[in-house]
């Protein structure tokens, strides 16, 4: 059911802006009224930031009524993952121990949103330190999966997929080191990418794990995530992991389709998982096949080497980044379940020999190329996000296990490639399943492209949750 | 005990595959990570860092990944 401004893409929002069919504070109004009604249920939020982006939306539609439109973002509600930082509103990570921390600059992608013109809406909630993917948070409560709200909307980013899910901002931005955008992006039946490392600045953004950390966008279509991209996307003098190259206009070939396209599948890795789940990715071949891509099979490395790399970079990482958290608040560790790292789990991180972390990151170096050498003759690789359907919060259901949950995800962030996930189905009980494509570094473009073409030829996006009573 | 003692000291500990006396690992906990070890801690500590290591030989010549442009991978 269609209410208002909620459903419209960014697209369409703009349009309405533009043409001054809807002001931004009518939007705005709208958005908040929903926002109040619905997230007493769904808590998404940490923080709404009622009054600024009523205030942001007047002086949007002053601009607008000048003339002075700036573009596709202009006017559009936005809500941030509340570990990146925003100049005077409180920037948590999910921690209540930090809820007097009040940044007083904007991180990059809060800087570039702003520019493009974007309202913010107010903070998402998300797992503590943006560590685990439950959706389950101690400190401000657990986020609801708005398909069912008795099931987790995935992680880290649960309270952007939610909020994009339930039609309470098109735009949310979150943050992936291990699938933490796009998990929650396929347990709520919405788009997430997480670009290529570098692809986007990381300056301001609660740091977890250095080199594996990537900033991204959730939208419900890929045309909006292309739209996102294109303001988030460059390099960032502050951030010197950021790359120096160019950033292409991504909405050029996002309709090009996928005709010829060489598109690549590893049969054996994609093995484990839910029924529905691994046969919901099967029938995602078959579609791509029917609309014009050419299916290849390529044998990328395999998981359990790249966990192991993953896991010793992981622990080195993030002890070093939570080491001042866990001195100040070490009670902030007591619930962490795996995934999530335990106070014992950062002790033991600062115990692992440098030359472990040297041979891990040379064996990354080595994965990547075999990688790259495998893919070679594909554009993309296809794989699940996410082995199981939504469930209900808490533990696994057997066999799987931490591990399997990030098995689809966490390589690339180790690799560093470019991913989107994006709905590709409904498990029995009505819940969403994601796909992803895989692209080479620094070609999202291609990424768009291929998921564009999939999404457009099925309905799957074009389904929303019932309304919460 | 110093540093090359407390390194020495978990060499050993994670060799033995055992917890081995807390106050071992307590001292080597506190010297390399600045941390406290908490009471019957430290099978949780040793478990996650037997899972946390990466021995494999790998070509000592491959640079370490540093960064993600596939024109220097």
């Amino acid at each position: 059911m269609r209410i208002g401004p909620a459903w419209m893409s960014i697209g369409e929002l703009g349009q309405e802006l533009a043409h001054r069919r809807l002001s931004c504070v009518e939007i705005v109004q709208a958005t908040l009224d929903r926002t109040r009604r619905l997230d007493k249920t769904l808590n998404t939020y940490i923080t709404v930031l009622a009054d600024s982006a009523l205030a942001e939306a007047k002086t949007v539609d002053a601009e607008i009524a000048k003339g002075r439109y700036r573009g596709p973002l202009h006017g559009i509600p936005v809500a941030i993952k509340d570990h990146i930082d925003t100049a005077g509103v409180r920037t948590t990570a999910g921690a209540k121990s930090r809820i007097t921390n009040v940044p007083t600059t904007d991180a990059a992608v809060v800087r570039r949103v702003k520019q493009a013109g974007a309202v913010i809406i107010g903070k998402a909630n998300m797992n503590k330190f943006a560590d685990g993917e439950s959706g389950d948070n101690p400190d401000f409560g657990r986020i609801k999966n708005p398909w069912n709200t008795q099931y987790s909307p995935g992680g880290s980013s649960s309270g952007a997929g939610a909020q994009v899910a339930a039609g309470l901002v098109p735009l949310s931005i979150g943050s992936d080191n291990g699938g933490s955008v796009r998990i929650p992006a396929a347990l709520c039946g919405v788009v997430g990418l997480k670009p290529t490392h570098g692809r986007i600045s990381l300056e301001g953004i609660f740091p977890r794990l250095y080199s594996l950390d990537h900033p991204g966008p959730l939208t419900r279509s890929v045309a909006d995530c292309a739209i996102a991209l294109q303001v988030l996307a460059g390099h960032d003098a502050e951030d010197t992991t950021t790359a120096r190259r160019s950033v292409p206009d991504y909405a050029a070939d996002l309709r090009s389709g996928i005709k010829g396209m060489a598109i690549g599948v590893d049969r054996k890795y994609a093995t484990v998982g839910q029924p529905h789940v691994l046969a919901a990715f099967n029938a995602t071949i078959d579609l791509l096949h029917r609309i014009g891509a050419t299916i290849v099979d390529v044998t990328i490395p395999s998981y359990a080497e790249m966990l192991a790399v993953g896991n010793t970079i992981a622990a080195c990482e993030y002890s070093v980044a939570a080491a001042h958290l866990f001195r100040e608040h070490p009670s902030d560790f007591d619930l962490a379940k795996p995934p999530a790292a335990s106070g014992a789990d950062i002790k033991a991180g600062a115990l692992v020999p440098a030359v472990d972390y040297i041979r891990a990151s040379q064996k990354r170096r080595q994965l990547q190329r075999d990688y790259a050498r495998s893919t070679r003759s594909v554009a993309v690789f296809i794989a699940p996000s996410y082995p199981l359907a939504p469930r209900p919060f808490g533990e696994y259901p057997k066999p799987y296990t931490a591990d399997d949950a990030i098995r689809y995800t966490f390589p690339f962030d180790l690799l560093g490639l470019p991913a989107i996930s994006v709905p590709c189905g409904f498990s029995p009980d009505g819940m969403p399943i994601g796909v992803q494509f895989i692209g080479r570094a620094f070609d999202e473009a291609t990424v768009l492209r291929a998921a564009y073409a999939y999404e457009q030829a099925t309905e799957w996006h074009t389904r929303h949750p019932v309304e919460i009573a | 005990m110093n540093r090359r003692d407390a390194v020495v000291s978990l060499a050993a500990l994670i060799a033995a595959c055992s917890p081995g006396p807390e106050d071992d690992l307590q001292v080597v906990v506190r010297e390399l990570g600045g941390f406290e070890l908490k009471p019957g801690e430290g099978p949780a500590v040793l478990a996650s860092l037997k899972g946390s290591r990466y021995t494999v030989d790998i070509d000592p010549t491959i640079q370490p990944q540093s960064d993600f442009d596939p024109d220097a991978a």
